[in-house]
């Protein structure tokens, strides 16, 4: 379908170009010149962001002047912004700029599990801003990412990647190399020891998108996208088990195959809810996508129980959208926001899903406007919703709902803007990485204690500078994050580049 | 009126103003709104050339600006003309409109096929399958989120589906036979 209606596209923009003079349409733009031209919308969409930022940016440089950055030399971290001061301790990672365009990062994190036994790295990335604050989010300190050794994967994005508590799993993803491949290789990264082991094969077809959860002692890999092309999806599934190193078979998925689901861990179960109907396989000859087989067919709620293997399909609940979040919290399910897939209506409402009686119940409603694409993490207590975006644009506000009080509490605005940002916890922090239009940083940390945002340092690897957006996964290491691969968008072509890089950052102390 | 700089405006505009007037019509089906829709954007680019003429892409501002026009066309456009111009697609040819006698049917089949899209639809599918841009660059033109415009794109494939299935399996059968 595709390559039809590409082809259609192209034949109709041929006759369109073929209709216009362009002699004449020069002559005619430089006769409609008049000497004093007024825009009727002078500024662009970046150019407006641009001033915003320098007002921003304004607003810090006044507050600067009646507030201490730094205090002393403990390596007490400080950021600021217009309404709360916080404090970040980060006493085990020194950042020395040496030179411009060389970072000199030396790690001392001796009593950290995160803490590579090998000698400390250095390593040499592109400029970072080294001025003083000229923008509101502009990192103050130290607290430092550290660059990953190098893996055995080649570079890719909507890959998985899964903490068991000892090891980072990066399983699958995607990535152009003349045509799109689907990958079905992985590689486990041990964060001590800062090495790669390959996983053997996990006998499945290449996949993006899927299903991959740690359940205390496999990574149970489902679903997903086995030909990015065609959209086609695929409902078999694999264990993966790091004490044995093997893989193992599940029973495949009942009702129409999906993609673009969500998933979660219960500690029980995988519940796989949402996702659009595949839109079909390749024909044999690989050159075309075959018809859906049913476009319009209803996607169930499923439950899968490793101990049973078995599935079982959930009880109906809210109704179908898409881009809408879905949060284990303490052996239930929250669900929210999103779009609906039947009325295209943009959605404010929440869910909570209770495995134990199969039963929906509608969450009170929030302070928050109807939205997609933003983030949403279990922090403990609460689920956390923040960023994303609606029909006027991007989003930062945020908010918090415990499901104790059933109640939702405001949180500060996210430091920037953004829409399909990663997120991740730990019991300290939420980290919030990449998405759209990120400019000079795009990575932040909400402290769970004082719910304040800080701006952290640029990633050195994968690079992402000004104007760039990042999609890439990110993990929590239990007293740490860590991303690797995904893939970048930068200048004004969006120049797209995929990776096989990553960076640590250490908050264990 | 002389304009100089990095980039030679006359350059610029011989390359770039065919590809907004494409734009422009595969998006509202009209050659006369396209036309003025792209030296709208040439004209804006002119004043301000001085500056333009020192960025690295000034034909990616230029296709910044042309897409807005078309959501602002959009938008302030009255439904009483939105529905003139849907009447006058189901009954004209894109030459008529063109003012010519040449034929066009590629045109024609496109708006055809595009014509039951919402508007945010058809402009999303115009930037991605006649432009050849990618979802991240479409999101950066239209100042929407990736994943908003895979979700505007997955809605408007499953509803142009049926027709191009139709299509193909017509060409299969006619091959068939012939």
């Amino acid at each position: 379908m595709d390559d039809r209606l590409r082809a259609i596209a192209h034949a109709a923009r041929a006759e369109a170009e073929a209709a216009i003079d362009v002699d004449d349409e020069f002559a005619a733009t430089i006769r409609r010149t008049p000497t004093n031209f007024e825009p009727r919308r002078a500024l662009d969409r970046q150019r407006r962001r641009a001033i915003a930022w320098v007002a921003a940016a304004a607003v810090v440089l006044i507050a600067g002047g009646l507030v201490v950055l730094r205090s002393g030399d403990d390596n007490t971290l400080q950021t600021v912004d217009t309404e709360t001061t916080t404090a970040i301790t980060s006493p085990s990672v020194s950042s020395a700029i040496e030179a411009p365009g060389t970072v000199e990062v030396s790690t001392t994190l001796e009593s950290s599990p995160l803490t590579p036994t090998s000698t400390p790295r250095t390593a040499t990335t592109a400029p970072t801003t080294t001025s003083p604050a000229t923008s509101a989010l502009e990192p103050v300190g130290e607290m430092a990412w550290r660059p990953v050794s190098t893996s055995p994967l080649s570079e890719r994005s909507d890959h998985s990647l899964v903490w068991t508590g000892d090891e980072l799993l990066v399983w699958g993803g995607v990535a152009s190399v003349d045509g799109f491949v689907e990958f079905a290789d992985g590689a486990a990264y041990d964060p001590v020891s800062d090495t790669w082991r390959e996983l053997p094969d996990a006998g499945i077809a290449g996949r993006l998108g899927h299903s991959a959860v740690w359940t205390g002692d496999a990574m149970l890999v489902w679903g997903g996208v086995t030909d990015f092309g065609c959209n086609t999806g695929t409902s078999d599934g694999v264990f993966y088990e790091p004490a044995t190193d093997s893989w193992l078979p599940i029973s495949p998925a009942p009702g129409p195959v999906r993609t673009a689901h969500s998933s979660v861990w219960t500690g029980d179960e995988m519940i796989v809810w949402g996702g659009f109907p595949t839109l079909g396989a390749r024909t044999s000859d690989g050159r075309f996508c075959d018809a859906p087989p049913d476009p319009n067919a209803e996607l169930p709620g499923l439950a899968y129980n490793p101990l049973t293997d078995s599935w079982r399909i959930i009880a109906a609940g809210p109704e179908p959208r898409i881009s809408s979040t879905l949060v284990a919290a303490d052996g239930k399910v929250l669900l929210w926001g999103g779009i609906s897939a039947e009325s295209d209506d943009w959605l404010a409402d929440g869910w909570s899903y209770d495995p134990a009686t199969d039963q929906w119940s509608e969450l009170p409603i929030g302070p928050l406007s109807p939205r997609m694409s933003h983030i949403a993490v279990w922090a403990g207590d609460e689920m956390i919703v923040a960023g994303g975006q609606d029909r006027d644009g991007l989003l930062s506000d945020g908010a918090a709902f415990d499901p104790e009080t059933g109640r939702w509490r405001p949180i500060p605005d996210l430091p920037a803007e953004i829409a399909d940002a990663e997120a991740a916890t730990t019991d300290r922090y939420l980290l919030v990485l990449g998405g759209c239009c990120s400019q000079d940083a795009d990575a932040f940390t909400l402290d769970l204690l004082t719910d304040t945002w800080a701006s952290l340092p640029l990633i050195p690897s994968p690079p992402c500078r000004e104007s760039c957006s990042r999609n890439a996964p990110v993990a929590s290491l239990g007293d740490g994050f860590v991303t690797w691969g995904g893939m970048t968008e930068s200048g004004p072509e969006a120049d797209t580049q995929w990776w096989a890089e990553g960076s640590l950052l250490d908050l264990s102390k | 009126m002389t304009v100089t700089g990095a980039h030679d405006y006359e350059e610029v505009f011989r390359d770039v103003f065919p590809r907004l007037v494409s734009l422009g019509v595969l998006k509202t089906g009209r050659v006369d709104s396209a036309r003025d829709l792209a030296q709208e954007t040439m004209l804006r680019a002119h004043t301000r050339w001085d500056e333009l003429a020192t960025y690295d892409a000034p034909a990616a501002w230029c296709h910044t600006v042309m897409t807005n026009l078309l959501i602002d066309y959009h938008r302030t456009t009255t439904s009483e003309q939105r529905a003139v111009e849907r009447l006058g697609r189901r009954g004209e040819h894109a030459a008529d409109r063109i003012g010519d006698a040449t034929a066009t049917p590629a045109l024609d089949r496109w708006h055809e096929i595009v014509a039951p899209l919402p508007d945010r639809q058809r402009l999303v599918v115009t930037l991605y399958y006649a432009d050849d841009l990618s979802v991240g660059q479409i999101a950066n033109l239209v100042g929407t989120s990736r994943g908003a415009v895979k979700a505007t794109l997955f809605k408007a494939r499953r509803a142009l589906r049926p027709a191009l299935d139709a299509e193909a399996s017509r060409d299969f059968q006619g091959d068939s036979n012939g």
